[in-house]
């Protein structure tokens, strides 16, 4: 009986572990972030044909042809490593990037009306710009496998790169940004510079670029060897009469400069890219990583203090000076981590200099010390704070709305927009009285503007841009207002108000501000369409 | 006949008296020598550090060697370190300016190889690191000041 008693009790436990353990994984399966959204993503991310894109979207064509078939066509699951997104996400973000059946000025092209190569890219007679290109096997064949490559050899998790790219270039290689920012990493004119300065400032050293398939060409991964055989990607062809010159070295007649904005076709034109414009935004992340880490690479690896670097260890540069971790945990942001700090960092890098973030972020942290202001975890969350009702005194554009359009809607909108300021301490009563006096000014002068029978369209509109650089100056007391107790905010709103103070005072700063934010809305996108993790990284731009 | 050059004037006048009335957070500008001596208290952080490297910028102008430009650089970014140690913290804005004042300055101060032949990527690291849209030179002010300083020392 006794022993009766304990088999019932021995088979119900079992019976219960069976069970549980069951639901546990029926419930996994349901909920497993690495299954879900996984069913539908190829669907999402389909690849077009040539008779469903017609000739005005599939002008890569030819130039596509001329590319090897290691980077145009299709890769064996052996030569992709483990943790590479699948190619439905880069074809889910170029089919998502802009409309694709209609011109837009951020598509530029290489080739003129008669096919012929031009050196600076254009926007076609009209200047509207070109239709995307059309996503056909190989056009995101040579995108997606310059992205794994490139992201291998030289250590760059691509899952992170992606909703920055797709931010920014939509992985076009012929996307063209305002200010001159080229092909799938739009790269500026500084991060060119960067590939073509001698390495660490030293004279003896080689041009970054130079150093770089040196190191490269010494590691045993297939990705290097791949990309060191392809030397179009990496051997410029400098005109005729011409040398090629390193940053600062020469000015003269003589000297081809591959960073000017004349020769920007150089990281657009197919076939030598996107491998080329891939590569050098690999190069330029890897320089920002130094700074910000002390990681430096050799030979496949990254190396720090002489040694291969293994994952975990501290880091030098400006995180192992600023200690970021360790105080943002002290001020009670718990999970604060490496990597986020590094994302912070590098990707803010791109767009506004790696100075700059580094300062941003290093003087947050120190005011709410000197404050002695806690910071909480979510405080730290570019995909969950919202920044946008910032954009008031953050965007020209959204300023401007409300004084020069005719809609007393739009004027409403600006005037409750601008109680945001009330968070911050800041005169409420005062700044919109400013608006409101302001906006008949400005209201004139659009109406002299628009009724000027003198004037084409392009000129009235000329004329409107001009205007609107003359009245943003009444925003500027409110930023930098604003600016001066931004700290009090959560990080993303202060780098937010901190980046378009530095392009107030400097017309050239370009960027975006908020731009973390909306690299992290692209994260969050790209979860929700493609899946938990499948095309992004474990962990963004959030503790 | 005159009505409309009247009104673009009076609009004009209105428009400046808007601007002068409504100042929220204007910093002072510059307009006196600072004192680049001895660490110290100061009653306006960002007028000093100002000073000081508007100072500098005229002497890295003169004739002298670049090695000895390099040493005054160096004595003045100490100063202003030694500076904003002793005196409170600034607001935030007022901090990240004098973050880009001085550090766009460092990589020619902790060179330990300094050399001339090196101007071209000394100059070309103020943009890359702080202004990744400028083509030729940089446009912020502290950052315009820290090119001239830099052109002074090369020159």
């Amino acid at each position: 009986m006794r022993h009766s008693s304990t088999s019932f009790w021995f088979s119900t436990f079992c019976c219960c572990v069976a069970f549980v353990g069951f639901g546990w994984y029926q419930i996994s399966l349901n909920e497993s972030p690495e299954t879900a959204g996984t069913a539908d993503f190829a669907s999402k991310g389909a690849l077009e044909t040539a008779e469903q894109c017609g000739p005005a979207r599939n002008y890569f064509a030819n130039d596509l042809k001329k590319m090897s078939a290691v980077y145009a066509g299709n890769r064996s699951r052996a030569q992709l490593g483990t943790n590479n997104p699948p190619k439905e996400c880069v074809s889910f973000i170029m089919q998502n990037f802009i409309p694709l059946n209609a011109k837009s000025g951020a598509i530029a092209q290489c080739r003129g009306a008669k096919g012929e190569l031009l050196s600076s890219p254009t926007k076609g007679a009209d200047s509207l710009g070109f239709q995307p290109p059309c996503t056909t096997e190989p056009y995101v064949n040579s995108v997606y496998n310059a992205l794994v490559d490139v992201g291998d050899c030289l250590n760059i998790p691509v899952k992170e790169l992606l909703p920055k790219l797709y931010n920014e270039s939509g992985l076009h290689v012929n996307t063209l940004g305002g200010g001159f920012d080229a092909g799938v990493g739009q790269l500026t004119v500084s991060a060119l510079k960067e590939v073509f300065v001698r390495y660490n400032m030293d004279v003896k050293q080689p041009s970054t670029l130079d150093w770089y398939m040196k190191e490269i060409a010494k590691s045993n991964k297939e990705s290097c060897k791949r990309i060191v055989a392809e030397k179009s990607a990496y051997t410029l062809e400098v005109p005729a009469g011409k040398k090629l010159c390193l940053v600062g070295e020469s000015e003269g007649a003589d000297c081809y400069t591959p960073w000017s904005s004349s020769n920007r076709c150089v990281v657009m034109t197919v076939p030598s890219n996107p491998l080329r414009n891939v590569l050098f935004t690999g190069i330029f992340y890897r320089t920002m990583l130094k700074n910000a880490t002390g990681l430096s690479y050799g030979a496949g690896s990254d190396i720090l203090n002489g040694r291969i670097y293994r994952e975990g260890e501290d880091l030098n540069g400006y995180m192992g000076k600023g200690n970021y971790v360790e105080r943002l945990r002290a001020l009670g942001a718990t999970h604060a981590n490496l990597n986020v700090i590094k994302q912070i960092l590098v990707s803010l890098g791109f767009n506004a200099g790696i100075q700059s973030g580094k300062i941003y972020l290093d003087n947050y942290i120190k005011q709410r010390e000197e404050k002695k202001k806690y910071i909480k975890n979510e405080d730290i969350d570019f995909q969950n704070v919202s920044t946008g009702k910032w954009a008031i005194v953050t965007n020209l554009p959204t300023f401007w709305r409300g004084l020069g359009s005719e809609e007393s809607v739009e004027f409403d909108k600006a005037m409750t927009s601008l109680e945001v300021l009330r968070e911050l301490g800041v005169d409420v009563v005062k700044a919109q009285k400013m608006y409101k006096d302001l906006r008949p000014h400005v209201q004139r002068e659009v109406k002299a503007i628009n009724g000027n029978a003198k004037l084409d369209e392009d000129s009235k509109q000329k004329k409107i841009n001009e205007l609107k650089v003359k009245y943003d100056k009444y925003r500027h007391p409110l930023l930098s207002a604003v600016f001066a107790k931004s700290d009090e905010l959560t990080l993303p709103e202060y780098m937010r108000i901190a980046h378009a103070y530095a392009i107030i005072t400097n017309p050239n700063a370009g960027g975006a501000p908020g731009y973390l934010s909306f690299v992290a809305s692209k994260h969050k996108q790209l979860e929700k369409e493609m899946g938990v993790k499948v095309c992004t990284a474990d962990q963004y731009l959030q503790f | 006949m005159y009505s409309r050059p009247i009104l673009a004037v009076l609009g004009s006048v209105s428009v400046v008296l808007l601007t002068s009335a409504f100042s929220f957070h204007a910093r002072t500008p510059f307009t006196g020598g600072g004192e680049a001596g001895p660490a110290m208290k100061v009653a306006d952080v960002v007028r000093s550090v100002d000073g000081s490297l508007n100072v500098l910028n005229r002497q890295v102008h003169s004739r002298m060697p670049a090695s000895a430009k390099v040493e005054i650089l160096k004595q003045t970014l100490s100063t202003i370190e030694e500076v904003r140690k002793q005196n409170s913290l600034q607001s935030v804005d007022k901090e990240v300016y004098l973050d880009y004042s001085t550090a766009s300055l460092e990589h020619v101060a902790t060179d330990s190889d300094f050399s001339v032949a090196k101007c071209p990527e000394y100059k070309a690291r103020v943009m890359i690191d702080f202004e990744p849209y400028a083509e030729h030179r940089p446009t912020h002010p502290a950052l315009k000041r820290s090119y001239e300083i830099i052109e002074g020392i090369c020159s």
